[in-house]
């Protein structure tokens, strides 16, 4: 078993890298041949080899899942030094070393399974979702450094690396965005400008805008690394946690700080509360790379990275009783628990179908965060609930939006709009997208036996964990605005679904068919396939959920902290009867009773009219207030204009008066002096020799004098 | 073999000094360029007479210490080298400007 152990985890992430090296010689080659077989030939091979390399990607990723069953678990190899020679920086004695290496443990294996694997099927809908355009050659070499980039930084063994990867990623999501830079669509505005549109709209404003916000949280994030190195002197994850003693030495100020920092990288990421506006932006791009970002790379990088810190901070909280961190842990959750809430009433009021789906996408996310923060605060004993939690929601929410972006692709392809309320009674046409959408819609908002059902449920027993074991009354809130959110999930999720499929035919689907002559478009094979398998992970994905359990819990990283119980049983009996008899299974079906009854009610069996509650004057407020996202974006710009206008000031009365004025005296005392010294430039050689000499006389004198 | 004696090198520096004396008098008062050249030889010749008188003064036995001997024969090397250069660059500006006088090679002035 061993033996698949090392190629495998450099293989997952360098064949796609190695993909998208080679994307762009083939497309070169392939441009420069006539027209004609040979050339059509080449475009064939580029446009598959993004899928073949994504695939033998996942399949590496899944011999390393074999190796963990075999044991190999928080195994670190390829370790070596990349920068040495860093001692005695800031006075201290300790030998700092900037390692590269790769660290094998559940975790990062099971994210490099649902990225590369997801990813494959983006891929091969991208082949037919993105053919006859002209720039394939930037999109497949993009596309492919994209997962490349996510895989190596799930793989790295230490927080530099990490770092590298996400940078990586963070470029490539800005480029993809951005990728209709050249066509179609608004042009960017000089000014900045608020915007409520999505695909295909100022696209290099949008890419900018994602990849600025990130930006922000990197450095936080970057802050927060360096920090942690210098007092512990390593970046390496496995050395953090073997030796806990720099935990103490820094003190639970700094430390909760440093947890919180690095937390900010993952709040830019992962678009949570104070830096969410980016992601629906990011709908500017092509939906197969909106899928890329939501569901298989990008985000889950922010998850990643609470959840891979999540044991230390768990040891330093728990047996070291730093309790400071417990800050760190209600700070992640109620940020997880705020965004969830925030971004699924964003959802309930958007028009834009790939929009509602970034909005449900930040609310899923919060989810992950509040498993992950909840679990943290939950002492040994219950141990995993919300490790397990954070993580699962993660690879369940990976397929299922990963399933509901490229269905929103396939409808946007075929009816031309992007607007739900345009669409409508394409359910007959369109089948083979129907199914799928809706197994990933009620997936999505936890209809059980379905993935999210069962992920979500496990956030929601974190929170009731919280609340009962521990008595911690936040548990409770958690639990309530999660089921809020929750109810709200699947209230949004009816309504696009009602929007776009149900009803009477619209004029622009009628439109749409008139243009395409009598029938849409019917999805070609590389659309359709993929969104059904990508359903059936969706229904498989409830059958692993123990078997998950199981995988996660062989983390060596509990082993070594106090976690007591090593590795969970797969046990269906017990598992079923904890998630169905529980107080939490009880607050899903509340929840979703709820948000059954008015998504139905609205959109699905149309008793009531949304119009006819939009003439009430408070409604329309609150619908405004949602569909403008808080005024957040609104007050986002309002800054960055009033900013603007300090900058433009600060230029006309800072840097042109006083700095180019200094300039300019400069300049002209330069000249002017030059003008009087030039005279004692005679140019006789005599003369010159002569100043030598009587300089080398007043030398001596001075030596002279003053021995 | 003995060393030279000490009193000796008086004789060996005026003659240094003389050397010095000359060449700074013809670079301060001449115009022409051979004769700068001639001077700049004789400022280096006294500058490699110096090394060689001073060589003797920390040596405590017979021994004359043989580093300042083999600094100045790389010296006088090196200085026939310059000297060449400078032949070389004097014989273009003859070419070119028709003169030696070096108060004649005025263009770069103001």
């Amino acid at each position: 078993m061993a033996l698949l152990l090392p190629s495998a985890a450099i293989m997952n992430w360098a064949i796609p890298f190695a993909g998208a090296l080679i994307t762009p010689v083939i497309g070169f080659i392939a441009g420069k041949l006539k027209d004609g077989g040979a050339k059509k030939g080449m475009y064939f091979v580029r446009n598959w080899m993004a899928t073949a390399t994504s695939f033998i990607a996942f399949l590496f990723s899944i011999l390393l899942v074999v190796d963990i069953y075999g044991g190999d678990t928080g195994v670190e190899l390829f370790q070596t030094e990349w920068f040495f020679g860093l001692k005695n920086m800031l006075g201290s004695t300790a030998d700092y070393v900037v390692e590269f290496g790769i660290l094998v443990d559940p975790l990062n294996v099971m994210i490099a399974c649902f990225a590369t694997g997801v990813g494959t099927m983006i891929m091969i809908f991208g082949v037919g979702y993105m053919k006859g355009d002209k720039h394939l050659d930037r999109y497949w070499f993009l596309m492919q450094t994209f997962i490349g980039g996510m895989v190596f930084l799930v793989m790295a063994n230490n927080f530099f690396q990490t770092f590298v990867g996400w940078e990586i990623v963070g470029f490539c999501s800005f480029a993809l965005i951005g990728y209709f830079f050249n066509k179609k669509g608004k042009q960017d505005p000089r000014e900045i400008t608020i915007k409520e549109e999505t695909e295909g709209d100022y696209n290099s404003h949008a890419g900018l805008k994602a990849f600025i916000t990130t930006r922000i949280g990197d450095v936080a994030m970057l802050a927060g690394i360096l920090i942690l190195f210098f007092n512990a002197g390593t970046f390496n994850y496995m050395a953090l946690l073997g030796d806990t003693t720099w935990m103490t030495a820094m003190g639970p100020g700094l430390l909760v700080l440093t947890a919180i920092l690095i937390f900010g990288g993952a709040i830019g990421k992962s678009a949570q509360f104070p830096l969410q506006f980016w992601l629906p932006e990011a709908m500017a791009g092509p939906t197969t790379v909106s899928a890329l970002i939501h569901a298989a790379a990008m985000v889950k990088a922010g998850v990643f990275i609470v959840g891979r810190t999540f044991p230390m901070w768990y040891i330093g909280l728990h047996d070291l009783h730093i309790n400071s961190l417990q800050i760190y842990f209600l700070v992640v959750a109620a940020v997880g628990a705020f965004t969830a809430l925030m971004a699924a009433t964003m959802g309930m009021a958007n028009l834009e179908l790939k929009k509602i789906l970034a909005f449900s996408t930040i609310s899923q996310l919060g989810y992950m965060f509040l498993g992950l923060g909840a679990g943290g605060l939950i002492g040994p004993g219950a141990e995993y609930t919300g490790y397990f939690a954070g993580s699962f929601h993660m690879l369940s929410h990976a397929v299922f939006k990963g399933l509901l972006f490229l269905s929103a692709g396939a409808i946007i392809h075929s009816v031309h709009t992007k607007y739900v309320d345009e669409m409508g009674g394409i359910r007959k046409e369109m089948p083979k997208v129907f199914w799928p959408m809706l197994i990933g819609g009620l997936s999505l908002s936890g209809i059980p036996i379905l993935g999210g059902f069962f992920s979500k449920e496990s956030v929601f027993g974190a929170c009731w964990e919280l609340y009962h074991v521990e008595n911690n009354p936040a548990g409770l809130i958690f639990l309530i605005v999660a089921a809020i959110a929750a109810a709200m999930t699947l209230f949004y999720t009816l309504r696009f679904i009602g929007y776009t499929f149900l009803g009477e035919k619209s004029d622009t689907v009628k439109k749409a068919e008139k243009e395409q002559g009598g029938h849409l478009h019917k999805p070609s094979k590389s659309m359709w396939i993929p969104l059904w398998i990508l359903a059936g992970g969706t229904i498989v994905m409830g059958f692993l959920t123990p078997i998950v359990e199981n995988f996660l819990t062989r983390n060596i990283w509990f082993a070594s902290a106090s976690w007591t119980s090593v590795t969970k049983p797969i046990l269906y009996g017990e598992f079923l009867r904890h998630t169905f008899g529980s107080w939490t299974f009880l607050a899903t079906v509340i929840a979703l009773g709820v948000g059954f009854l008015f998504g139905y009610m609205f959109y699905i069996g149309r008793k009531w009219d949304a119009k006819k509650v939009q003439e009430n004057k408070v409604m329309h407020g609150i619908t405004t207030f949602f569909h403008k996202r808080w005024y957040m974006n609104i007050a986002i710009y309002w800054c960055l204009r009033k900013f603007k206008r300090f900058a433009e000031l600060s230029y006309e009365y800072f840097d042109l008066k006083v700095i180019d004025g200094a300039n300019y005296v400069i300049a002209d005392g330069t000249m002017k002096s030059g003008e009087v010294f030039r005279k004692t430039h005679t140019g006789i050689l005599s003369v010159n020799f002569i100043y030598m000499l009587l300089g080398a006389i007043i030398l001596l004198a001075i030596l002279l004098f003053t021995i | 073999m003995s060393a030279i004696p000490f009193d000796n090198i008086y004789i060996i520096l005026a003659f240094s000094v003389a050397l010095l004396a000359i060449g700074i008098y013809a670079l301060t008062t001449k115009q022409n360029m051979i004769k700068f050249l001639i001077a700049i030889e004789l400022l280096l010749d006294a500058g490699h007479l110096n090394f060689i008188a001073f060589s003797n003064i920390f040596s405590t036995g017979v021994v004359v210490d043989p580093l300042p001997h083999a600094v100045v024969i790389l010296s006088i090397c090196v200085g026939g080298c310059v000297a060449g250069v400078a032949l070389a660059l004097i014989i273009q500006a003859y070419r070119i400007h028709a003169t030696l006088n070096s108060r004649r090679l005025n263009q770069l002035k103001y």
